[in-house]
């Protein structure tokens, strides 16, 4: 690649250093770590999920640092997570573990458990609110206060249920075909760089950590007829899941001794894609497919459309661009894209100079001819 | 004890640049006394405490009884001890005949073409380094080129040309001495010595 090093222009780098800041906080305001924390919940659970770090604390400083810009805030994290020394490795998460805070399944309206509708923008009419102007202090507290007066002074049992998966009362009546469990240690993509083909584990972390924007857009494609899935919601569940990691040098397998080291919040999306199959050449059988989805925070457009991609990958037999592991997978990623295409901004002097002298070239050649 | 974050910092900007101008000696220091003991020199266990953690291998290379040793750097770093052949640093302490290192210098891993990276990076106790020497060093880093001399043999240098030869395979070394200095030779530098040939 023609890449020159292109020396000076120090002075004029450092007085843009100083631009930024000014343009950061010309306004003479402060915004508080936890301010942003508190009330930029979707922010900071789409940086950490681009990022793929869970720590809303540096979220918010990378919110904060990078004036909210999301592509700038996500880079800032992925570079903080890549300093990080790595320790532990957690056990696996049972999802039907979770603390279920919103779960809703499009398939069936009964399931056992019922729809648990929890805190969404779904439902809200999308006018902005002229009060949040105005809003004080006080009327947030007085407005807390109403609420938990409200809410019925019951106190939730001590005996936690645990929702099922929707997709269990399917394998119950055998519409499901039943995998084995597949224990094969993950592929970690921060340690080894994509091949492909690639893996089920690569896929998915992949598009865990894929853009918002990018992910979706292409399940919208998928959707939209560029592709051959179209799936519906089995399960949208958002919700906390414990975190636990075995002790360091020891070699017992005893899950009593593992220790909990936190819980984070997730989005899990299971959605139903009806396949056919062809067991004996001609039999043609129909059969339910599970597109899976799964990201750090409440980011149920992401999730969703990750469980199409994840469906679509798993047919690459399909002539779509949506089926294509490496079309898919090698550009929904935030910090790879928005770096490529903010390198064309670099000095390209040389590189440019003899694309330059070609086209005279040419131009020349065809002007002599022409005489 | 050891400020975990800030000494670990200090060290591994002094790493970085040893490692960035071969030859050139950085001094490594913790800043707070430290109470644990340590059966190598402090600079190969600051050197140690840096750069581990529960992704990389290590092996020991000794004549010596090193099971503590192991069994502590795994404790404070959850590293992982392997044998030669895996271990992604070797560290050789100090006194350790020349043939054991040899022999091991002959089966660490030097990467492969398409991922170099995985070869082992070296960590040799010496009883002194000395800017000036014997061992003339060049290649990337190195301004014409620079002299120093150390404990290890010629034949164990030689050993390590013979490792390096087909880049970008090759092994990565991290000299320490008893005074808590360090010094680095990449696979990019080359070790001619004084009156000889490689």
């Amino acid at each position: 690649m023609g890449y020159v090093a292109v020396k000076g222009g120090t002075e004029a780098i450092e007085a843009s250093l100083k631009r930024l800041t000014y343009e950061r906080l010309r306004g003479r305001e402060v915004i508080e770590i936890k301010t942003i924390q508190s009330t930029m919940r979707g922010l900071i659970d789409q940086v950490m999920s681009e990022a793929s770090l869970y720590e809303p604390n540096l979220a918010a400083l990378a919110i904060k640092q990078a004036e909210g810009s999301m592509e700038e805030a996500v880079f800032l994290l992925r570079a903080h997570r890549s300093t990080l020394p790595r320790l532990y490795y957690s056990q696996t998460v049972e999802t039907d573990r979770m603390f279920v805070e919103r779960r809703i399944s499009a398939s069936f309206k009964d399931i056992p458990g019922g729809q648990l509708l929890g805190a969404t923008s779904d439902y809200t009419h999308r006018l902005l609110d002229f009060q949040l102007i105005h809003e004080t202090k006080e009327a947030i507290e007085q407005w807390l206060t109403d609420y938990e007066q409200e809410r019925s002074p019951k106190l939730p049992s001590k005996n936690l249920i645990y929702f099922s998966k929707v997709v269990d009362y399917l394998r119950e009546e055998g519409l499901f075909t039943e995998h084995e469990v597949d224990n094969t240690p993950p592929d970690d993509i921060t340690k080894k760089s994509l091949e492909f083909p690639a893996s089920r584990s690569e896929r998915l972390q992949t598009l865990t950590r894929g853009q918002t924007g990018a992910v979706t857009s292409l399940g919208y494609a998928s959707l939209r007829g560029y592709g051959q899935v179209h799936p519906t919601v089995g399960e949208v569940r958002v919700g906390m899941v414990p975190i636990y990691v075995a002790p360091p040098n020891e070699t017992t397998e005893d899950q009593e001794n593992d220790y909990y080291i936190g819980e984070v919040k997730i989005t899990e999306v299971e959605s139903f894609v009806p396949v056919t199959k062809n067991y004996n050449q001609q039999e043609n059988d129909l059969e339910f497919e599970i597109g899976y989805g799964i990201c750090f925070g409440q980011n149920e457009t992401k999730a969703i459309a990750m469980s199409i991609l994840d469906q679509c990958l798993e047919h690459p037999e399909a002539s779509f661009p949506t089926h294509d592991e490496e079309f898919v997978l090698l550009h929904i990623d935030s910090v790879e894209s928005t770096g490529f295409i903010s390198h064309l901004k670099l000095p390209h002097y040389v590189t440019f100079q003899s694309k330059l002298d070609s086209v005279r070239g040419v131009k020349q050649e065809v002007r002599k001819n022409a005489k | 004890m050891i400020d975990v974050v800030h000494d670990m910092q200090a060290v591994f900007r002094k790493l970085l640049h040893s490692m960035s101008r071969p030859g050139e000696v950085s001094t490594l220091k913790s800043t707070i006394a430290h109470t644990d003991r340590w059966s190598c020199h402090e600079a190969t266990y600051l050197t140690i405490l840096t750069l581990f953690d529960a992704e990389v291998s290590f092996h020991i290379v000794s004549n010596k009884q090193k099971k503590n040793l192991e069994k502590q750097i795994a404790e404070y770093t959850l590293a992982r001890n392997a044998p030669i052949d895996e271990a992604d640093f070797v560290i050789v302490l100090q006194g350790t005949k020349e043939q054991t290192i040899l022999e091991a210098m002959g089966t660490c891993k030097i990467g492969n073409l398409l991922d170099p990276q995985h070869a082992a990076t070296w960590i040799v106790e010496n009883e002194r380094i000395v800017q000036e020497g014997n061992l003339i060093l060049s290649g990337p880093g190195i301004q014409q080129q620079t002299t120093i001399q150390l404990d290890i043999s010629d034949s164990i240098i030689q050993a390590r040309n013979e490792r390096i030869k087909e880049f970008p395979l090759g092994i990565d070394m991290i000299l320490t001495d008893a005074k808590s200095q360090v010094l680095c030779i990449p696979r990019t530098t080359t070790i001619v010595l004084k009156g000889g040939t490689q």
